[in-house]
């Protein structure tokens, strides 16, 4: 059954085809039609995938593959390979998508160039099931590529914005580190275990065989070649989730449409980077150096972008910013050989995130702007957005819902070193206060707009997007039913104080003026950015200068030699073409000289050769 | 017969004479621009081959009259190829004024305005 339905990947390619296709020749789809076609692609992942994981509960993994690539005994496959890991990651990627399908109906309504937009979220489901049900890390590596092209294409739909167009191409630029380093690690695994079991089936590294091929690659090299390669699969993903020294690009993917950064940023494709840590977890895991790298990383990532966060004006990137410190946390107890913790959080952080998202976009449409510090009241024009907000905000903040499920899985994890313990405290202090900061400002604050001041806030097309943002709302809180059931602690109560403290700070004023240098290093996110930037640009003069020493030297030289040398030719030619007799002569005696000297030459080469 | 001093005159000595003859008149050729000039120096350059002729022709046989035949052959034909020479030299004298080998194709050139 599950191998005979594994052709839904490629639906929403099909319906991506139809949808530009009918464009193409002009007929074009309604709006409507288009909206229905995507729903019903995701419906049909979402089906399977439920299906699957209900299936894989109480059986073995399935896989198919077909071959994709045969260089004479190498034969790369692709296929779907189907566990409870990738279906549980597989059913909440398509629920979210069947969500902010509907959703973005709503947001990109006046869009001009809404079947685009379509298509592409349509290929980026399809690249991102590909990825999820790969059966070896050929495929992996083959859909981390493209979820990369096609993230690149949805952060830049609005191209013609010049801002819009550079964040784009700044994100693309850094991913493309993440693929590299993927790639390199993939050969090198590869090219051991092949070499040491001398079996060419393996060359794609399937997941079936993970056991089989880490203990090989282990037995193959030694542990300094080990340590690197684990690292490079380590910071692959840490380039793919946003964690410390590449985490800017998640600010820049923030130019993207709202529905994009809910989709995309927040949930789905942040989660690729952990996922594959999580898919070759026993790679990773017998390796002491990487997983203490891992927890350093992560750690600093939700310290800085916790701060950062706090201090953002921007509703997008306060969210975005949140993003990064929670899937530090995911990583950090990834490290702490707790996969369960972190895919069950992984999980929930994505609905919390992609709900959070869908509020602000509603907010964004309505008051048309993304500054918190011009927000506020905005419970009274629309307290459906309020109240789900504040579901988001429980939940992250791990007051209530799934969010404080998960969270106490995760306070477990991190109950066992002091250190840790500390920082998962103070993250969690910081993640309450910034939330409810973002709360309070946009929708309670006394000082913002007027209810009357806003039109058509009770359109009855925003009606889609309150039933999208309700069904979201009511999916986190029923989840709350499945996780394993929290427990209170100190924590808890260390959340709620943030909470009442932000109601305090931010509930009654709104114009906090803070002018220090520490204020612009954190509000700018610690100028890693900047970094990179100068970084980028002083590599750049220098490596130019190095050519161009190069191309005046060397390429020059030659140049000069050449033209000399043909300067000195041309003058000799130029003699041919003068109109005068004598030289004409010259020229005849000289070539006469030549061919008797030709002539004579080969006559005594015969005369020797035949020893005459 | 040894001590008659043509008898130390071999054929080489004509054949060394032929060649510098030659290069005389290839360096007339090249280096005169008067065209009746020119065509003397073509004359030497025929007389050189014609002594060529003549010094093989006694590689063949002591008897040998083949090379001396060819000689008034040779003759012949460079005497009608210096009166065309100076038949065509007339009328481009009385054309053009000149006998200059390289002021004959800018009067030309004036002449016909291209």
């Amino acid at each position: 059954m599950l191998e005979d339905f594994s052709w839904f990947i490629l639906v929403p390619i099909w319906v991506s085809i139809l949808i530009m296709g009918a464009r193409f020749l002009g007929i074009g789809f309604s709006k409507r039609n288009t909206v229905l076609m995507s729903i019903l692609s995701t419906l049909i992942s979402s089906i399977y995938c439920g299906y699957a994981l209900f299936y894989t509960c109480n059986n073995s993994p399935v896989e198919v593959s077909y071959n994709f690539l045969s260089i004479r005994e190498l034969n790369f496959t692709v296929g779907v390979y189907v566990d409870m890991l990738n279906s549980l990651i597989g059913l909440a990627v398509s629920i979210i998508t069947f969500i902010i399908y509907i959703y973005s109906a709503f947001y990109m309504d006046k869009e001009k160039s809404f079947a685009r937009f379509y298509s592409l979220m349509n290929i980026f489901n399809s690249t991102i099931l590909g990825y999820i049900f790969s059966p070896n890390l050929f495929q992996m590596l083959i859909f981390w590529e493209l979820i990369g092209a096609v993230s690149y294409l949805l952060i830049g739909f609005w191209y013609n914005k010049a801002k819009v167009s550079v964040d784009a191409k700044r994100v693309f630029v850094i991913n493309a580190i993440g693929d590299v380093l993927l790639f390199l690690g993939f050969v090198i695994v590869s090219m051991n275990v092949t070499d040491l079991l001398n079996d060419m089936s393996l060359v794609s590294l399937p997941f079936a065989n993970l056991n089989l091929i880490v203990s090989s690659f282990y037995a193959s090299t030694t542990p300094e070649i080990y340590s690197f390669v684990s690292l490079l699969f380590v910071f692959a993903a840490i380039v793919k989730s946003a964690q410390f020294p590449i985490n800017s690009w998640l600010i820049n993917a923030m130019s993207a449409p709202t529905p994009v950064s809910a989709l995309i940023h927040s949930s789905t494709l942040v989660m690729t980077g952990i996922f594959l840590l999580m898919r070759i977890f026993p790679l990773v895991a017998s390796n002491i150096l990487s997983l203490k790298i891992m927890i350093v990383l992560g750690s600093v990532t939700a310290l800085l972008t916790s701060f950062s966060a706090l201090l953002q004006t921007n509703i997008k990137k306060v969210l975005a910013y949140s993003t990064s410190s929670q899937l530090g946390l995911v990583i950090i107890a990834l490290a702490l050989y707790n996969p369960i913790a972190s895919i069950v959080y992984l999980v929930s952080h994505a609905f919390i995130k992609a709900l959070l998202f869908m509020c602000a976009g509603v907010v964004i449409k309505i008051i048309k702007s993304k500054n918190i510090l011009f927000m506020g009241k905005f419970r009274e024009c629309s307290p459906i957005v309020a109240l789900s907000f504040l579901v988001g905000a429980l939940a992250l903040s791990g007051l209530g819902f799934s969010g404080f499920n998960a969270k106490s899985l995760l306070a477990n994890v991190f109950a066992n070193t002091f250190y840790l313990n500390f920082l998962f405290a103070i993250i969690g202090a910081l993640t309450s206060l910034y939330i409810f900061r973002l709360y309070f400002l946009v929708f309670e604050n006394k000082a913002g707009y007027e209810c009357s001041d806003l039109e058509n806030y009770n359109n009855p097309k925003y009606m889609i997007a309150y039933g999208t943002l309700i069904f979201m709302a009511l999916a986190i809180i029923l989840s709350s039913f499945i996780i394993p059931n929290g427990h209170f602690s100190v924590l808890y109560l260390l959340n709620l104080f943030m909470g009442i403290l932000a109601y305090y700070l931010y509930n009654f004023r709104n114009n906090f003026k803070l002018n220090s240098t520490l204020y612009h290093i954190i509000v700018n996110g610690f100028y890693i950015n900047k970094i990179y930037y100068w970084g980028e640009i002083y590599l750049y003069k220098f490596f130019t200068k190095l050519i161009s020493l190069f191309d005046t030297y060397i390429l020059g030289g030659i140049e000069y030699l050449v033209r000399g040398v043909m300067l000195t030719l041309s003058k000799v030619v130029h003699q041919l073409q003068v109109n005068n007799f004598q030289s004409y002569i010259c020229y005849g005696v000289w070539c006469l000289l030549f061919v008797m000297g030709i002539f004579i030459g080969l006559y005594s080469m015969i005369l020797n050769i035949f020893g005459v | 017969m040894s001590h008659n001093i043509l008898n130390c005159i071999t054929t080489y000595y004509y054949q060394i004479d032929a060649i510098l003859l030659f290069f005389v008149g290839l360096l007339g050729v090249v280096f005169s621009r008067n065209l009746i000039k020119i065509l003397l120096s073509i004359e030497f350059m025929f007389n050189a081959i014609n002594l060529i002729f003549v010094s093989f022709s006694s590689y063949i046989s002591n008897n040998s009259y083949l090379g001396y035949t060819v000689v008034i052959f040779s003759t012949a034909i460079s005497a009608l190829v210096l009166a065309v020479g100076l038949y065509f030299t007339n009328i481009l004298n009385q054309k053009f004024g000149t006998i200059d080998v390289n002021k004959i194709y800018s009067k030309y050139k004036e002449i016909n305005k291209c």
